[in-house]
């Protein structure tokens, strides 16, 4: 994790590609080849503000990133979660002035990916397609928060959390959907969740009674039916490979 | 910034054994308004009922309580 590569957080990158898009060996050698900047974020620090014009996109090659939006009270919502080998901005590409600004949460290294080496990059039908699929997977993964931080009670709000970054960890080989770390604190779990800490911590000690824990920055799930039941989650949303999301339907319907 | 446990008092007892960091007092009491908002919200909506007697309490970081909300007082008469 320590020593992670420019090349080697491509690569990251493109298999996050390869979820959803098939790509030629001479257009995957055309992203490994793409020029970046290595950078090592400790954990709490902004990479960028809501209204800052941005020259490059962000690609996470450890650690943990967040998006937010920051409230005239200096209060965070916290709007999505970027994990290894996703990278945090390719809308940034076509549009370099965000509205939104991007956190560390955890200690993170970070590949800042120039606009312009992107935009060629995209001039290959293929490649473009695949990015704009994965942006097309950001929107869709915030049409999900949206619609949980505007309907969702504290409970399924948080068990859904649980079981999207359950889903998305195993996906990267980061853990299995039922046990991975997250790496982030209560207080930024408050902010994703759209909680006050206090009732984060009593949501925390209720999905304790259904076999959830987050401690050590660590989450367990000890059963996986009934929690994606109480979430109401159906991975659709993620846009997996049809294999993937049945596979967390049939567990689902197996409770 | 200061570090302040926020502890709840009704139905069942939630400690803090976390804490959070505000600017001061009147962010930490803020904060443990809002929390009684929430948990209220959800009270009403589990069929529940209000019970005065329930509160939050705000405690320092030496684990003073520096600050008492009754439920109680957030209704008028």
């Amino acid at each position: 994790m320590i020593g992670v590569t420019t090349p080697e957080a491509l690569r990251l990158f493109i298999d996050r590609l390869l979820l959803r898009s098939s790509l030629s060996v001479a257009q995957r050698a055309v992203i490994t080849a793409l020029p970046g900047r290595l950078s090592k974020v400790p954990a709490c620090h902004d990479i960028i503000l809501p209204g800052e014009h941005t020259d490059h996109a962000c690609l996470v090659a450890s650690g943990l990133v967040a998006r937010f939006d920051t409230m005239a009270d200096g209060r965070r919502q916290i709007v999505a979660f970027y994990l290894p080998g996703e990278m945090c901005d390719l809308h940034s590409v076509p549009v370099p002035t965000s509205g939104w600004g991007l956190e560390a949460l955890a200690g993170s290294t970070l590949v800042f990916v120039p606009h312009g080496a992107l935009r060629e990059a995209a001039s290959d039908p293929a490649i473009a397609m695949a990015f704009w699929r994965d942006t097309v997977t950001d929107g869709s993964i915030l049409a999900k928060w949206a619609a949980n931080l505007g309907r969702k009670q504290a409970l399924p709000r948080l068990a859904h959390l649980f079981c999207e970054m359950g889903m998305r960890m195993e996906g990267r080989g980061l853990g299995t959907r039922t046990e991975y770390d997250l790496p982030i604190t209560q207080a930024q779990l408050a902010d994703a969740a759209g909680l006050t800490s206090v009732h984060l911590n009593r949501t925390l000690k209720a999905l304790r009674h259904e076999g959830v824990t987050f401690a050590g920055k660590r989450v367990r799930i000890a059963d996986w039916a009934a929690l994606t039941h109480l979430a109401e989650f159906d991975p659709v949303y993620l846009l997996l490979p049809e294999r993937e999301a049945a596979l967390g339907t049939a567990l689902r319907w197996r409770a | 910034m200061a570090h302040f446990y926020i502890n709840v008092y009704n139905s069942e007892t939630t400690l803090d054994d976390v804490g959070s960091d505000f600017p001061g007092l009147p962010e930490a009491t803020a904060e443990a308004r809002s929390a009684a908002a929430d948990l209220i919200r959800e009270e009403i909506l589990a069929g529940g009922q209000l019970q005065r007697h329930h509160r939050i309490e705000v405690e320092d970081e030496n684990r003073r309580v520096v600050h008492v909300l009754k439920f109680d007082e957030l209704i008028a008469d």
